[in-house]
């Protein structure tokens, strides 16, 4: 047979090709590289081009302006073309090689590689999508013959499993959300000027788990986003800037925040007036201490002195209806003062602003009433006036004033251009004369007098005009603000509504909360006191509020201590507890007729005697405390068994703990306060009623005025006197000085139209016992459950008026205040608390030895005994 | 089935011919150890310090995932590549054993090491998770249980000798297994309790959905290596080219983990769920280490894997067209 | 025994072996003869499952080497040209996995492994190193795994390069013993050793079967030299 040589190398037709290929990849490549760089040419733009408009490429390649682009761009084209061209050749070839086995495998082969890729990379895309996530924290293995079970473990919780309620809520929810959790370094309940490692802590972890939740959330939901804001972040400017531009709304919130907080911006379609649907945006606050709450306490105390980290979980609730947006209303709260100065807006120290300030950033709206007018006109009578109309009566009053200027000044200006002109006119000295008699009174103008008037009376006139339009000016910027007073039409209506009483319901039908400060004892070293019977309600007040209550709305009253000092005894007028007072006392409130003072502040009263300089500012007194001090027992003191502890003070505790300690509240310190008992005339409830205490350290003086005879000092009631024994006798603290009631409406309340006035008139002793007979009086009738379901009804009062004053709230009065605000309103579920099992990082007890041994010996024993191991085993292999 | 285990076993058993298997492991527990050390401190730390989910201290640092991204080329490199250069797969592909059960015997026995690897991690576990052992005391029950002892050791007889220790081996393997068996048994219906209770102080199912992730992952990065080896001729290549293609699914956890990519505030993102979805490091220190088990990541390791050994089998017949 | 029709296999381009046909009968020893690259390997490899060819087919022993690989290996032994060990192993632990490879277990795998040390004059170095041998006993490790399974076909690839004179003479006179009870395919260039021990002569010349005959005729025809030039002068 003929063998024929075989060739190792291919032919040179084949090597062409392939190097024809290589070189137009590389030559692509080259151009590519060029022409990216260049500037007013984007490459990008000049291929799409080229793809969606062939024509154009002549004109591209023959474009000399700039040569290297054009170089380039001729490379890229050359080189496509010829990689393209190559890579065909070869295929083409490729297919036409020889038939036979190795064809049919081969492609049977590559058929298969493809479609394992295929399936590969679609199975992977599919499950991108569709996927499920099992939580297998809070588990244990069980062997459920045959199969291994997982049951729910009894020692610990599911981390990643979210309640059903919020999952079904969850599955019903559309459109998108957007979270923005903002890191401002400053968490509520801190009340040391700088955050510590705990709350830095705090703060990194409640991050990640509000990363978390969202993540578990989104499992069920629609589109969720997470964006994280740090105010000591380097992008942070950038980021609310883009926050700004996209979505002023949530931007203006995220500025107004005070605190660490997380943001839900959603937009939902919800029903509009006409029925249709209409995109509604919201956007919800959460704060962190709301999501968990830092027990500072707890922390710095737990693994026995060593610390860890305690937070308090204080539920998902607050996080799942903020996400699903749930629009609540903003409570709306009326504050009652007697005087403007005592408003929101009012004088520097006797301002409500703080108080102001608080609730609207919590999610508030609050509502000035005066409860007093006509100051200007002697005694002051009963009212009920909002600021916006003590505002518009004095900007009208301005008006007026403006208006009689301006007329005056008119006439003025009439007369002096008048006169001017007289006399530059050309009139003779004698006509002039004659004219200006009246004037002149005898006086006889001659020219250089003519002249020397026109002189002065010109620059006079200027003067005038330029006045004038000043005061003009004056004027209508007044009239503009009069008329920037919002709901005009109302306003006119409240003015002219003369019945205060009907005024004062129609005003509090709007509200859902009132807070009545009664500031009495400012200072008792200097006598400063705004009289009790100053902050008197009429009767007819006393109704609408009353009727306010029996609705089940509820009234927080904070009232100051009643004393005077002697010098103002001397007014007449009725005396004893006012119409509010009694109600409360209706409701088991009872309050003391003395001024709790404490121990520290006997140094201040020793010094006033000596120089009327000294007002006593620097004394410091005891912070009040959440619960009574142990071992000290009040004289009709309530059973404490069996009763659950009282809400406020639970949450106060929660709160305070976050700050360092348990029971009180460092910066909460009320001076000179009043007690306040609650006397269970219509039953003990079901939770304790005194929640706020005065530091033992005290005694309740009825005096507590100093003067030049005496000083106010602790002497105890003697045994013979009719007070020993009862509630009005001066004994040491503790005294409750705050409480809070949830009861019932009485009965007599809701179908008695007409006030108690038996009941004032026999209190003008102001004796308790009597408040209490006659509170007695108005237990329910039997039969009152016919009438269907009884409202209840939350009150609290506490025995200081001047709590919550000042231009801004400190964080501790805050937290007070926010917690008081929302038991009473039952938003019991914002509360703080501390019934879920507190989280912790893990500990494990090591010490010592046994823990030296475990750090060394995993690093360094397993290792060595690998090697020693490995040593072994090869040296055996290698000798024997 | 004798085929396969001959393979097996002489795959396995070349880890511990050379000096490659104790580096490795040395390597790996080294790390591990490193870890485990910094973990305790947490765990034993004052003030507001603290790990939540201790298997995290281990696989969530960046350290063990550098370690991690090296052992499984290490593992595979001389698999295919070192017999392709010594030209010993020639030997192998004459035998009478399909091609497909060659890689998988091979494949089985570097998982095997794979698994030894991680076995002695097994001894932190009482610290990790603050293991609490009541040991009632010997009984017969406990005994029985205590001889399945036999059974490793047996085991490694049968893996290492030849010959005459051969039946020892064998009769360990069985009696250590029949006495395991014996004793759950006993110990169940007879003396109705348990070997010796263990109370965990910490929740021990993320530790145990750590160690699937870690399987699931590892038994991924072995098959990738695998592949690799088939494919290049030089054991050192084939750890190169192993490395960049694991590369693939680590480098955004590497980053992320280390701190050189801070991920988008924003964890819905488009761009960082792709990512997340390829880096495993990611799916173990975030999903696996705290307890979750999410099926993209099972999906991808189980895809990937028979993926990769079913290109290893393509390379191989594509050996034989050459 | 061994039958070979059209077996053609291209390394991409190149034709390593084309179109080439032979028989061999049952209890056959034949020799594989050419020039260096004529092919042998590459049929051989085909032959023993390595490679696969383009086209053409081969079975042993009626079993086709493409259809069905695994029964046609587990009736082959073949020793690669390079014979390639695992050095770390030790000489009876790595005949003792080929056998397990191939099938054998137990005392039957004991047994096998007694017979072929002994065989192959492995006796003294059971247990050394096979890193650590010389090549003379490395070809007699392979050839001892080649044996182990006790196989009804031999293909052996060179199995005398680079041996020493005695090893020579051993492993030919071993090969001849070999040949009385088993089919042997062998390749080589070196004449003497085709003269020696096979029965029959096929000499292949770029990539084809130039001649095949049995050695008496060749040698008769002028001897196995003459013969082999002339074909590949051509």
């Amino acid at each position: 047979m003929v063998i024929t040589k075989r060739r190792r190398r291919g032919s040179w037709l084949l090597f062409g090709i392939r190097a024809l290929g290589v070189t137009g990849l590389f030559a692509f490549l080259l151009g590519a590289l060029g022409a990216r760089r260049t500037p007013g040419h984007s490459l990008r733009g000049t291929l799409t081009d080229f793809a969606t408009n062939p024509q154009a490429i002549p004109t591209a390649l023959f474009n000399t302006t700039d040569r290297f682009y054009t170089v380039c761009l001729w490379l890229i084209v050359l080189g496509a073309v010829c990689a393209i061209l190559a890579g065909l050749a070869l295929f083409i070839g490729g297919l036409g090689r020889l038939a036979g086995r190795r064809n049919v495998a081969g492609t049977n082969a590559v058929l298969q590689t493809a479609l394992a890729v295929v399936l590969l990379v679609g199975v992977n895309a599919w499950s991108f999508h569709h996927y499920k996530r099992f939580d297998w924290t809070g588990r244990k293995l069980t062997w459920d013959w045959p199969y291994p079970r997982l049951a729910a473990s009894e020692r610990f919780e599911p981390q990643f499993t979210l309640p059903d309620a919020v999952v079904a809520d969850l599955k019903q929810l559309r459109g998108e959300t957007k979270v923005v959790v903002y890191q401002r370094h400053k968490t509520p309940g801190q009340f040391a000027d700088k955050p510590d490692a705990y709350d830095y802590a705090a703060e990194r972890k409640i991050v990640e788990k509000v990363r978390d939740l969202v993540g578990l959330f989104r499992e069920f939901g629609p589109q969720f986003s997470v964006q994280v804001l740090d105010v000591e972040d380097e992008g942070f400017t950038r980021a609310m800037k883009d926050i700004e531009r996209n979505n002023p709304q949530l931007a203006k919130a995220i500025d107004a925040a005070p605190v660490n907080s997380i943001f839900f911006q959603s937009t939902r379609a919800v029903p509009g007036p006409d029925g249709k649907p209409v995109n509604r945006e919201s956007i919800q606050r959460l704060s962190f201490s709301d999501f968990y709450q830092l027990d500072k306490s707890a922390s710095k105390a737990a693994d026995g002195g060593r610390g860890n980290l305690v937070l308090l979980p204080q539920g998902i609730g607050s996080f799942a209806r903020r996400v699903l947006a749930i629009e609540e209303k903003k409570p709306k709260i009326a504050l009652g003062t007697i005087h403007e100065y005592l408003t929101s807006q009012g004088q520097e120290e006797l301002t409500l602003a703080g108080l102001r300030k608080s609730l609207e950033q919590n999610g508030f709206e609050v509502v000035d009433i005066v409860l007093k007018k006509g100051w200007n006109e002697g005694e002051p009578v009963a009212g009920a006036v909002t600021l916006n109309e003590t505002q518009y009566e004095r900007l009208e009053e301005e008006l007026a004033d403006y208006d009689a200027v301006l007329q005056i000044n008119k006439q003025e200006l009439k007369f002096m251009s008048g006169l001017v002109e007289k006399l530059k006119s050309n009139m003779t000295l004698d006509e002039l004369n004659r004219e200006l008699k009246p004037i002149l009174r005898g006086q006889r103008l001659d020219e250089t007098a003519r002249k020397r008037n026109i002189a002065n009376l010109e620059p006079q006139l200027e003067m005038l005009r330029e006045y004038m339009s000043l005061q003009e000016k004056e004027r209508n910027e007044t009239l503009k603000q009069l008329e920037a007073i919002p709901g005009q039409e109302r306003l006119a209506e409240q003015r002219r509504q003369t019945d205060t009483a009907a005024k004062f319901r129609k005003l509090l039908a709007d509200c859902d909360m009132v807070i009545l400060p009664r500031m009495t004892v400012r200072n008792a070293v200097t006598g400063e006191v705004i009289p009790a019977w100053l902050h008197r309600l009429d009767d007819g007040q006393t109704l609408a509020l009353r009727d306010f209550m029996a609705a089940g709305k509820p009234v927080f009253g904070l009232f100051g201590p009643v004393n005077e000092p002697t010098s103002e005894r001397r007014r007449p007028g009725p005396r004893g507890p006012d119409g509010i007072e009694v109600l409360f006392n209706q409701l088991g409130v009872v309050f003391g007729g003395q001024t709790i003072l404490f121990n520290s502040e006997l140094k201040a009263f020793s010094q006033r005697r000596v120089s009327l300089l000294a007002t006593g500012a620097e004394v410091e007194v005891p912070p009040a405390l959440f619960e009574r001090p142990k071992g000290r027992a009040d004289v009709e003191a309530d059973d404490p068994t069996g009763q659950k502890p009282n809400a406020i003070a639970r949450s106060l505790k929660v709160v305070a703990a976050a700050a360092g300690s348990a029971d009180k509240l460092e910066k909460l310190k009320l001076r000179h306060p009043r007690p306040v008992y609650f006397v269970p005339v219509r039953g003990p409830g079901d939770s304790a009623a005194e929640f706020l205490f005065a530091d033992a350290d005290s005694w309740n003086e009825a005096d507590p005025f100093p003067n030049r005879d005496k000083t106010p000092r602790y002497e105890p009631t003697k045994p013979d006197s009719p007070l020993y024994g009862t509630r009005d006798a001066e004994t040491r603290g503790p005294f409750p000085i705050g409480v809070a009631v949830e009861t019932t409406v009485p009965a007599a309340w809701r179908d008695d139209p007409q006030p108690q006035a038996a009941a004032a008139a026999l209190l003008a002793g102001s004796a308790t016992g009597a408040a209490v007979a006659i509170a007695a009086q108005s237990l329910i009738p039997a039969d009152d459950y016919a009438r269907g379901p009884i409202p209840r009804l939350r009150v609290a009062a506490v025995g200081h008026g001047g709590l919550f004053t000042g231009p801004e709230l400190s964080p501790a009065k805050e937290q007070f205040l926010l917690t008081a605000c929302n038991w009473l309103l039952a938003r019991d579920e914002r509360l703080a608390r501390d019934d879920h099992p507190a989280w912790h990082y893990p500990r494990v007890s090591l010490s010592g030895r046994r823990l030296g041994l475990w750090r060394d010996g995993a690093v360094i024993a397993l290792p060595a005994a690998v090697a020693f191991l490995g040593s072994l085993v090869l040296l055996v292999r290698k000798y024997r | 089935m004798r085929t396969s285990l001959s393979l097996i076993r002489r795959e396995f058993a070349a880890y511990f011919l050379g000096p490659l298997g104790y580096v490795a492991l040395a390597l790996f527990l080294l790390g591990g150890g490193v870890l485990f050390r910094f973990t305790v401190d947490l765990l034993t730390a004052e003030g507001a310090k603290g790990i939540e989910y201790p298997m995290q201290g281990l696989v969530g640092n960046v350290g063990f995932w550098l370690v991690f991204w090296v052992i499984p080329p290490l593992l595979t490199m001389r698999l295919f590549a070192e017999e392709r250069a010594t030209g010993t797969l020639e030997m192998l592909l004459t035998a009478p054993i399909q091609d497909s059960r060659v890689v998988i015997c091979k494949y089985l026995a570097c998982l095997l090491f794979y698994i030894l690897l991680w076995l002695p991690t097994l001894l932190f576990l009482p610290v990790l998770l603050d293991l609490h052992f009541a040991w009632p005391g010997w009984s017969i029950g406990r005994a029985l249980v205590a001889g399945s002892l036999a059974i490793p050791v047996g085991l490694v007889i049968l893996t290492f000798s030849i010959g005459s220790w051969r039946p020892i081996g064998s009769t360990l393997f069985f009696a250590g297994l029949a006495s395991w068996v014996a004793g759950i048994v006993y110990l169940r219906l007879v003396e109705k309790s348990v070997f010796c209770p263990i109370t965990p102080g910490i929740d021990p199912m993320p530790a145990a959905a750590a160690y699937v992730g870690l399987f699931g992952s590892g038994a991924m990065f072995l098959a990738l290596g695998l592949w690799v080896s088939s494919l290049v001729k030089n054991p050192i290549v084939a750890a190169l080219v192993a490395l960049a293609v694991n590369l693939a699914f680590i480098l955004g956890g590497l980053l992320v983990l280390g701190g050189f990519y801070v991920p988008p505030a924003d964890t819905g993102d488009a761009g960082f769920r792709v990512m997340s979805f390829l880096s495993v490091p990611l799916h173990v220190s975030q999903d696996f280490a705290r307890g979750i088990i999410d099926t993209r990541h099972l999906l991808l390791y189980g895809s990937v894997t028979l993926a990769g050994l079913f290109l290893t089998v393509r390379s191989l017949e594509r050996r034989r067209w050459q | 025994m061994i039958h070979v029709q059209a077996l053609t296999k291209f390394y991409g381009d190149y034709p390593a072996v084309r179109d080439v046909s032979f028989d061999v009968p049952k209890g056959q020893v034949v020799g594989f003869l050419g020039p260096n690259g004529a092919g042998k390997s590459t049929t051989m490899r085909v032959l023993a499952g390595y490679l696969t060819a383009t086209s053409g087919t081969a079975t042993i022993d009626g079993f086709d080497v493409f259809s069905d690989p695994v029964a046609a290996r587990r009736r082959i032994g073949y020793m690669p040209e390079s014979c390639p060990l695992y050095p770390e192993m030790r000489v009876r632990e790595f005949l003792h996995f080929r056998a397990g490879l191939k099938g054998l277990t137990g005392k039957e795998r004991a047994d096998r492994l007694d017979y072929v040390i002994k065989r192959c004059w492995l006796g003294d170095e059971e247990r050394t190193l096979i890193g650590n041998l010389s090549k003379g006993y490395r070809q007699r490790v392979g050839l001892a795994d080649a044996l182990v399974a006790d196989p009804a076909v031999l293909i052996l690839d060179e199995p005398t390069a680079g041996l020493d004179p005695t090893q020579i003479r051993e492993t030919r006179e071993l090969i001849r013993e070999l040949g009385q009870q088993h089919t042997i395919l062998l390749s080589t260039h070196i004449l003497s050793e085709v003269e020696m021990t096979c029965q029959r002569a096929i000499i292949i010349n770029q990539g084809m079967v130039a001649t095949s005959g049995m050695v008496a005729d060749l040698k008769r025809d002028g001897g196995l030299e003459e013969v082999f030039v002339r074909i590949t002068k051509e």
